[in-house]
């Protein structure tokens, strides 16, 4: 009955929306305006309808509900209750009910964060939003219903969420990611609502910041959690593998961030309106592109969801019936909006189109990249080609070193043009200076001196003096560097976690030690200087796994560290998985992997140590608290 | 601050401290070689060559029975003292350039290798010729003008 | 020129679509075998019935045939022993096996117990061959013609279907 009324609930919701996306267009063309007060109770209704379906389908995972097929594939009565509630997002079906509820809290938020909706303006986002959950909504019904039922030959036990899918990080990863992804569909909206009302001006661009932002911050947590789930959960200590997935989340954060940079300049300065433009659609359309190749099953991947041409045609179709339209509309809107400013080449606005070009053609490339496999297959007539991380860590480093370069100083440029460049010497001893001291205490730290980090060691410098420096060379009062502070808050955050995230990145990989080897019980090893123990070996019983915990004592100079490793065996699907041990500080994470029992108390092991990799997780939550605090300014502000 | 200066102490004193201990523990290494070169680019390979059983991991991040045979054998030829093109040529004979994360730099692939960097330069000589066709048109009377009024917008921002 | 500009990410947009469309066609989820076309690789093996005899390339004499990869721990493989067993049959083509990182003796018992389609097989304990052939997993199957080329290879089980549509064409 519960997986009926939560079918039901969606189909409500298909209603909705479907009214919700052609009634204001309908309004709008014929000039008959009716009272638009139905936009918040109808944005409110679909929010309801679908968490109420996505409660219901938790709901049959609690009970172990097996006559859902969906419910049978991805549960089983040994799963801890925790887990069944992450399973109804762990796979594709009830990751789209996720996927749609996010959409529609997206809405919500919108309409209730101004407080006027009665204009054309609102009333046609509030239309595209709708036709986005609609194509949504109907893809999950006729491709992907999760409440199908198996009757009435339910198996009694069902089969299991993928063991490494069993973890904390993944329950709430998935939530992230998907507020991201479609949080862009936003100033997708707004972008075809301003081309439609022709209102590209600065109020568009302001009302479309906050939520780019927003988006863009959601993503970085969504990424950041993955690549850290990647690394303690796959066991060869890898954190980012540029795995098609990966990619799919990738582009799109990388164009988000491109779009809130640009909106920035159209409000300001009433420039970049086409380009602005472009990237709104842009962003929406990585998004979607992400989800075509991740749920097509046309690229095979470690966290490809299950293949179904059937669905592949479908999103395609969903991918060319907004982006299509909406780069009509911007092929045929009024061409004359022509940019009422000028600027010069040591402007903000330049510094701004540098950073957007950089961004796009890296974003572009990446995604090139991606399906180039598969564009080389069709073209050469069958040859296989893979691209993978040697191609695109080549790719990203000019990027890379561009983008780190202009953060540096972008923040002392001025708008239209620069008065003086006094700064510049002083951002360079500033720089050099903090460079000598990260390489000495590198030095330090690990006893030899890595060119390979060089380059990260520059950057980090370079944007750190240049967040500070900005603060000191103005010579503000004491009493406005708060209002200063204040004022670019967020920037500095953000800033400041690229600017870590590139230290971690080009530390870990210079000054990483890792060796495969075989120890018996009470064997010691020793890798660059840390000994390892292996003291005993145990079994141990889970709630659905059986395991084998090797225990690892660790003997750093005068201390001795803990740990331990295990083989888990998950007895309904008999599949095996490796729990890594960590242990973590500031500077380094041990890493031990348990491998097989090559005989008697013989095991192989993976040891590693990995330097500054936590300041890699540790950037990225910085740039996500960074946008989240611009974009709660700004909504803040709203009126 | 001063755990920093505390692990900085720490980290003098381990350098000093291993480096008068010959390792021992050579037998116990899975794939142990006679040199940190060899082994460097042991590993360099593992990364670098995709396992082509799991479609999505490199040889060094598989668990799988081939990725271990081939790991094997790419050990035995480092350690044969082959080269790394020769180890490359020896897998993608058998295997085909799939096996390669890195895509050779042929015709085929030069779009792949020469494309990215081909579209940055066209964006940025596009954006630069917009500007002075741009710069034309305005008058610099317009020009003054506007900059007057922006200079005061920036100091009041 | 401004106009041009406008349209510009509509025409990209349509390539890309095609594209994309272009790759839901595509039913190939193998890796193909870069030895098609090429003779079939040297090699010095024991036989697996008999450890004392050394077979090489020219023991594959009788051609057109299928070498097929096949182990113990290869659940796979049970599935399609009865097609090969059928083929052994119905047709005059020679099957030979490549016994794959196995044991001698479980390799023998299981042959005794579930029927041996095979000429003969090769036993490679540790997979030599295999990495010669381009082989990532149990099982595979590779045609050689009346020239002794390979002309296709098979991974997964044999089923008519395939049989039909991937080995009948290189036949004739």
């Amino acid at each position: 009955m519960i997986p009926e009324i939560g079918h039901l609930l969606l189909i409500g919701a298909l209603v909705v929306t479907f009214i919700g996306g052609c009634l204001p267009i309908y309004e709008f063309f014929s000039k008959k305006y009716y009272s638009q007060s139905y936009v918040r109770p109808f944005s409110v209704l679909t929010a309801f309808l679908v968490s109420g379906s996505l409660i219901c389908l938790i709901y049959s995972f609690l009970v172990d509900d097996f006559s859902v097929a969906y419910v049978a594939t991805n549960s089983n009565t040994l799963l801890p209750n925790y887990y069944k509630f992450a399973a109804t997002w762990g796979a594709h079906e009830g990751s789209l009910v996720l996927w749609v509820l996010c959409l529609s809290l997206w809405l919500v938020g919108y309409m209730f964060s101004k407080r006027d909706v009665n204009d054309p303006f609102s009333s046609i986002t509030f239309a595209i939003m709708n036709q986005v959950i609609f194509a949504f909504v109907l893809f999950t019904l006729f491709t992907s219903n999760p409440f199908e039922r198996l009757l009435p030959f339910s198996p009694l036990e069902g089969g299991d969420l993928n063991p490494s899918l069993q973890d904390f990080a993944f329950t709430i990863h998935p939530p992230l990611l998907y507020l991201g992804y479609s949080g862009l569909a936003l100033p997708f909206s707004l972008a075809i609502a301003a081309m439609i009302t022709n209102n590209i001006d600065s109020l568009w661009a302001r009302n479309a910041r906050p939520w780019s932002l927003l988006s863009c911050a959601f993503l970085t947590l969504g990424i950041g959690l993955g690549s850290w789930w990647a690394y303690y959960e796959l066991g060869w200590g890898g954190w980012w593998f540029w795995d098609p997935v990966e990619n799919a989340a990738f582009v799109p954060w990388l164009i988000s961030i491109a779009l809130f940079h640009s909106l920035i300049v159209t409000e300001r300065r009433g420039v970049f309106k086409n380009w602005s433009l472009l990237l709104s659609i842009l962003s929406f359309a990585a998004s979607l592109l992400g989800t075509f190749l991740v749920r097509s099953g046309v690229l095979t991947s470690v966290h490809a969801f299950a293949l179904d041409p059937e669905r592949g045609l479908f999103i395609l179709g969903i991918f060319t019936y907004f982006v299509f339209g909406a780069l009509l509309i911007y092929s045929l809107k009024n061409t004359k909006t022509q940019s009422e400013s000028t600027y010069s080449l040591t402007s903000v606005e330049f510094g701004f189109l540098l950073n957007n070009l950089l961004l796009v053609v890296l974003a572009i490339s990446i995604m090139f990249g991606t399906i180039f496999p598969l564009l080389y297959e069709a073209y050469t007539n069958g040859d296989q080609v893979s691209v993978g991380p040697p191609y695109f860590n080549v790719l990203i480093l000019p990027f890379a070193i561009g983008l780190g370069f202009l953060q540096g100083i972008g923040l002392f440029l001025g708008w239209s043009d620069t008065k003086d460049f006094k700064f510049v010497n002083r951002l360079v001893i500033e720089t050099l200076t903090m460079l000598i001291v990260i390489n000495i205490i590198l030095y330090f730290l690990f006893g030899s001196f890595n060119t390979g980090s060089l380059v990260a060691c520059l950057l980090f410098s370079w944007i750190v003096s240049g967040n500070f420096l900005d603060i000191v060379i103005n010579k503000r009062p004491l009493n406005k560097i708060k209002s200063f502070l204040n004022f670019r808050l967020g920037a500095i955050f953000a800033h400041l976690g690229i600017a870590f995230l590139v230290l971690g990145i080009g530390v870990v990989s210079s000054y990483s030690s890792e060796k495969e080897l075989l120890l018996s019980v009470g064997e010691s090893y020793d890798l660059d200087g840390y000994v390892f123990e292996f003291e005993n070996l145990s079994s141990e019983k889970g709630p659905n796994y059986i395991a084998d915990v090797a225990s690892l004592k660790i003997q750093e100079n005068a201390q001795a560290i803990s740990l331990s490793s295990e083989k888990r065996n998950y007895l309904s699907a008999n599949q095996v998985t490796t729990e890594v041990g960590i242990v973590a500080d500031l500077f380094k994470d041990y890493y031990v992997a348990l491998g097989e029992n090559i005989e008697g108390d013989t095991w192989s092991f993976r040891l590693q140590v990995k330097p500054f990799v936590r300041w890699i997780w540790f950037g990225a939550l910085l740039v996500a608290i960074g946008t989240f605090i611009s974009s709660i300014k700004l909504l803040r502000k709203e009126t | 601050m001063k755990s920093l200066f505390f692990s900085i102490i720490l980290a003098i004193s381990q350098v000093i401290w291993s480096v008068g201990i010959q390792n021992l523990d050579v037998q116990k290494e899975l794939y142990p070689f006679d040199t940190v070169e060899e082994e460097i680019r042991f590993n360099k390979l593992l990364d670098d060559y995709r396992c082509p059983k799991c479609q999505s991991s490199n040889l060094s991040g598989s668990n799988s029975p081939i990725a271990r045979d081939l790991k094997i054998e790419i050990y035995r030829l480092v350690k044969e003292g082959k080269k790394d093109y020769e180890i490359t040529e020896f897998l993608t004979q058998r295997y085909g350039d799939f096996i390669l994360y890195k895509p050779p730099f042929q015709p085929s692939t030069y779009l792949l290798w020469i494309g990215p960097f081909a579209l940055l330069l066209i964006a940025i000589l596009c954006v630069f010729l917009v500007k002075r066709s741009k710069q034309k048109k305005v008058s610099d009377t317009d020009l003054r003008a506007l900059k007057k009024k922006f200079q005061s917008e920036s100091e009041n921002r | 020129m401004k106009k041009i500009i406008d349209i510009a990410p509509l025409v990209v947009f349509v390539l890309l679509v095609l594209a994309l469309f272009s790759f839901l066609q595509r039913d190939n989820n193998q890796l193909n075998s870069v030895l098609i076309d090429k003779n079939f690789p040297e090699f010095t093996l024991t036989q697996l019935e008999d450890e004392d005899i050394i077979l090489s390339r020219s023991d594959i004499s009788h051609f057109p045939a299928i070498v097929n990869v096949w182990a113990t721990w290869c659940i796979t493989c049970r599935v399609e022993h009865p097609f090969l067993l059928n083929l052994k049959k119905e047709s005059k083509i020679k099957i030979y096996g490549l016994n794959y990182k196995d044991d001698r003796q479980k390799a023998l018992s299981l042959l005794e117990r579930d029927g041996n389609p095979f000429e003969f097989s090769i036993y490679d304990k540790e997979g030599s061959l295999a990495i010669d052939l381009g082989v990532y997993g149990a099982p595979e199957t590779f045609l050689i013609n009346s020239d002794g080329i390979i002309k296709t290879r098979h991974v997964g089980a044999l089923t008519p279907e395939i049989w039909n549509k991937k080995f009948v064409i290189h036949l004739k």
